[in-house]
C-alpha cells in the first residue's frame, strides 16, 4: 500500500514537471546555439566598430560552450528514448548528474585556464545548479556545492604554490593570495549553502503542495463518484420501493374493482376468497411500509449514535431463540449453540454447548461475551438473520449458532441447511428489496427489506456481516463485533 | 355456438391471477401458470389465443424474457401478448438487458386494470 502511494506521488510529480522540463531542455539547447552565432559574430562587430576586443576569450568560451551543447544534446536524444519507457524520474538524475559534471569540467577549465572565478561562465554554472535542484536529492546538491567548493580552494592552492601551471589564457588580472582563497572558499561556502538550502525549501514546497492539491483532486473526484453512485442507488431504491408499494395495492384494487361493480356475478366463496386476498395484500403492504420506515430511522439515527452500553450477545441470542420457539418446534428444527467466551483478564476460556443447561452455564460463568451498542436493535439484526434461518430450513434440519471470542473480536456464526440464496443474488442480497427467486417461491412471506435493515443496524455498531451461500444446501452469515471487556 | 377462445394468464400473485380470471371467464377459457418455466410449459400442451403476462415475477424482467421466447419461436410467435407491468413500462424495460424487443408484445397495461377495458382490449387482440 505505501509502496504504491509513494509510486504514485513519483508519478504526480513527473506529471508535474514532465512538460516544463521537456520544455526547458529543448529551449536552452536552441538558446545556446543562438549565443554560439551571437559570439561568432562579436569580434567581426567590435572590429568594423574600432572596439577593443579579446578574441582568444571570446573563441574560447564558444569552445566551451559547442562542446557542452553538443553532449548535453546527445544526452537528450537518449532521454527521449527512455521517456518512452516511462523513466522520467531516472532521467532526470542523470540528466542533472551530467549537467554537473560538465559544469564541473567546465568551472575547472575555467580555473586553469583563468586563475579566476570572476567571469560569466562561473554564472551559468549557479543557472545549472538551479535548474539541478528541481529534480536532485537535496543531498546530492550540497555533495555537488562542497565538491565544487573542494576543486576551487585545491585547484587555487595548487597554482599559487605552482605545482600546477598557471595557465592565463585570457589575459586577466591574476590575484591569487592565500588569505584571499580562503576568503572566496568560505564566503563561496556561505553564500551557495545558505542560497540553496532556501531554494531546496522552496521547491519541496512546491512538490508537497502538488502532491496535496492532486491528492485532493483525486479524493474530490472519488467523493464525487461516490455521490453519483449514491443518487443512483437512491434513485434505485424509489423505483424499487414504489414498485414493491404499487404491486399489492394494484392487486386490492383490481379485487376491489371486481367486487364493486358487480358486473360479474360471484359466488359467496369465491368473493370471500378476493376479499380475503385483498386483506392478506394490505397486510403484506403494511409489512413494506412499516419496514421502510424502520430503514429509514435506521438511516437517520446513523450520524447521532453514540453507543456506551454494553450490550451481552448470548443473552440477545437467547432471546430471539426463545421468541422464534414455536416456529422452531413446529418445523422440528434442532437449534445447536456453541459459546466459546474468553477472558483475558483471567485468560481463561469457557465453553458452552448444547449439551450444558444454557441457565446453568449463565449462572456459574464468570464471562459476558458483549459489544457496545443499542440492545434492541442488535435484537432486531441478529433477529431477522435467525428467523430467516428458521423460515427457509426444512423441517427436522439443525441450524448452528456458534458465538467466538478473543480479547478483541466476537465473532457470531449463523449456519443453516436451508434453501440457500441463489449465487447470482447473494452479492446484493442486504441491497433494499433483493430477493433469491427460490425466497420467493417459499410459502413465506417476505418484505425483502430485512437483510438490509440487519446491514444498516450492524453498520451503525461497526460490526461486518458476510455471506456464504449454496443453492438447496444452506447459507452461513457471519458477524464480527468488536469485543468490549467484561 | 362456437369454441371459446383460451387465454393463458401467468402472474405469481394468485390474488391478481383469480381476479383476473373471474373478469375474464364468462368469455373465454382461462389457463393459468405462476412462472416463465411453467408458461412454456402450458403453451407446449394447448396453444391460447391469447398469454396475458406479467413482467416481473420472480426474477426481474422475467416477463419480458419469456415474452421474446414466445415472439422468436415459429409456432407461437403469431400468439398475441398483453404484459401486465406494476409501475410502467418504460421501468420494466429498464430492468432487462436487451431493450431491443420493445415490440415483442403486442400490449403494455398497468396494474390495476379496469375489468370493463381489459375485456375490450383482450377482445380486440383474440378477434
Amino acid at each position: 500500500m505505501l509502496k504504491s502511494s509513494s509510486t504514485k506521488s513519483n508519478n504526480l510529480i513527473s506529471d508535474f514537471f514532465f512538460q516544463d522540463f521537456k520544455y526547458i531542455v529543448k529551449l536552452s539547447i536552441k538558446l545556446r546555439w543562438g549565443v554560439i552565432i551571437l559570439l561568432l559574430l562579436l569580434p567581426l562587430v567590435l572590429q568594423k566598430m574600432n572596439l577593443f576586443c579579446n578574441a582568444r576569450f571570446i573563441y574560447m568560451t564558444i569552445f566551451f560552450i559547442v562542446a557542452y551543447n553538443s553532449f548535453y544534446t546527445l544526452i537528450v536524444g537518449k532521454q527521449e528514448i527512455a521517456l518512452k519507457n516511462n523513466q522520467f524520474l531516472k532521467i532526470c538524475n542523470y540528466m542533472g548528474l551530467m549537467q554537473f559534471l560538465f559544469d564541473y569540467i567546465s568551472i575547472t577549465m575555467i580555473l586553469y585556464f583563468t586563475g579566476t572565478l570572476y567571469t560569466s561562465l562561473f554564472y551559468v554554472f549557479i543557472l545549472h545548479i538551479v535548474v539541478g535542484t528541481l529534480f536532485l536529492e537535496s543531498i546530492l546538491v550540497f555533495s555537488m556545492i562542497s565538491c565544487y567548493l573542494f576543486v576551487y580552494f585545491l585547484l587555487s592552492l595548487l597554482q599559487l604554490n605552482a605545482v600546477i601551471p598557471y595557465c592565463n589564457l585570457f589575459n586577466l588580472e591574476n590575484n591569487l593570495t592565500l588569505s584571499m582563497i580562503y576568503f572566496e572558499t568560505i564566503v563561496h561556502g556561505v553564500i551557495l549553502f545558505s542560497t540553496f538550502y532556501i531554494l531546496l525549501f522552496l521547491v519541496k514546497k512546491i512538490k508537497d503542495d502538488t502532491i496535496r492539491i492532486d491528492n485532493s483532486k483525486t479524493e474530490l473526484e472519488n467523493n464525487l463518484k461516490k455521490i453519483s453512485d449514491l443518487e443512483l442507488r437512491k434513485s434505485k431504491f424509489m423505483r424499487f420501493a414504489a414498485h414493491q408499494l404499487r404491486s399489492p395495492v394494484a392487486t386490492v384494487i383490481a379485487a376491489l374493482n371486481v367486487l364493486c361493480k358487480k358486473m360479474i356475478p360471484l359466488q359467496e366463496d369465491r368473493a370471500f376468497k378476493l376479499l380475503v386476498g385483498a386483506h392478506d395484500k394490505a397486510g403484506a403492504l403494511l409489512l413494506i411500509i412499516n419496514d421502510l420506515l424502520e430503514l429509514s430511522r435506521i438511516r437517520e439515527a446513523k450520524k447521532k449514535l453514540m453507543f456506551s452500553k454494553k450490550v451481552n450477545l448470548i443473552e440477545v441470542i437467547e432471546k430471539i431463540i426463545y421468541s422464534l420457539n414455536s416456529k422452531i418446534q413446529s418445523a422440528n428444527l434442532l437449534i445447536e449453540r456453541v459459546y466459546i467466551c474468553y477472558d483475558a483478564k483471567l485468560e481463561s476460556t469457557d465453553i458452552f454447548a448444547d449439551d450444558n443447561s444454557y441457565q446453568k452455564f449463565i449462572e456459574t460463568t464468570p464471562f459476558l461475551v458483549c459489544t457496545k451498542g443499542d440492545e434492541s436493535e442488535l435484537y432486531s439484526a441478529l433477529y431477522n438473520i435467525i428467523e430467516n434461518s428458521v423460515k427457509y430450513s426444512n423441517d427436522g434440519k439443525a441450524i448452528k449458532i456458534k458465538l467466538n471470542c478473543d480479547n478483541k473480536k466476537v465473532v457470531l456464526n449463523i449456519s443453516d441447511q436451508g434453501i440457500g440464496i441463489d449465487p447470482e443474488y447473494i452479492e446484493d442480497i442486504f441491497m433494499e428489496f433483493v430477493r433469491s427467486p427460490n425466497a420467493k417461491t417459499s410459502i413465506n412471506e417476505g418484505t425483502g427489506l430485512g437483510l438490509s435493515i440487519t446491514k444498516e443496524i450492524l453498520d451503525i455498531h461497526n460490526a461486518t456481516i458476510k455471506v456464504t451461500s449454496e443453492l438447496d444446501c444452506g447459507s452461513e452469515f457471519e458477524i464480527e463485533f468488536d469485543q468490549v471487556s467484561n | 355456438m362456437s369454441e371459446k377462445k383460451t387465454i393463458l394468464l401467468v402472474d405469481d400473485d394468485p390474488i391478481f391471477v383469480e381476479t383476473t380470471k373471474i373478469v375474464l371467464e364468462n368469455e373465454y377459457e382461462i389457463m393459468t401458470a405462476c412462472d416463465g418455466t411453467e408458461c412454456i410449459q402450458k403453451i407446449e400442451e394447448k396453444k391460447p389465443d391469447l398469454i396475458i403476462l406479467d413482467v416481473m415475477m420472480k426474477h426481474l424482467g422475467e416477463g419480458v424474457d419469456v415474452s421474446l421466447k414466445i415472439k422468436n419461436e415459429k409456432k407461437t410467435k403469431d400468439i398475441p401478448i398483453i404484459m401486465l407491468t406494476g409501475v410502467s413500462k418504460t421501468y420494466d424495460m429498464s430492468t432487462v438487458a436487451d431493450q431491443s424487443m420493445y415490440n415483442s408484445s403486442d400490449l403494455w397495461l398497468e396494474k390495476p386494470v379496469d375489468p370493463e377495458k381489459l375485456l375490450l382490449d383482450v377482445k380486440k387482440l383474440v378477434n
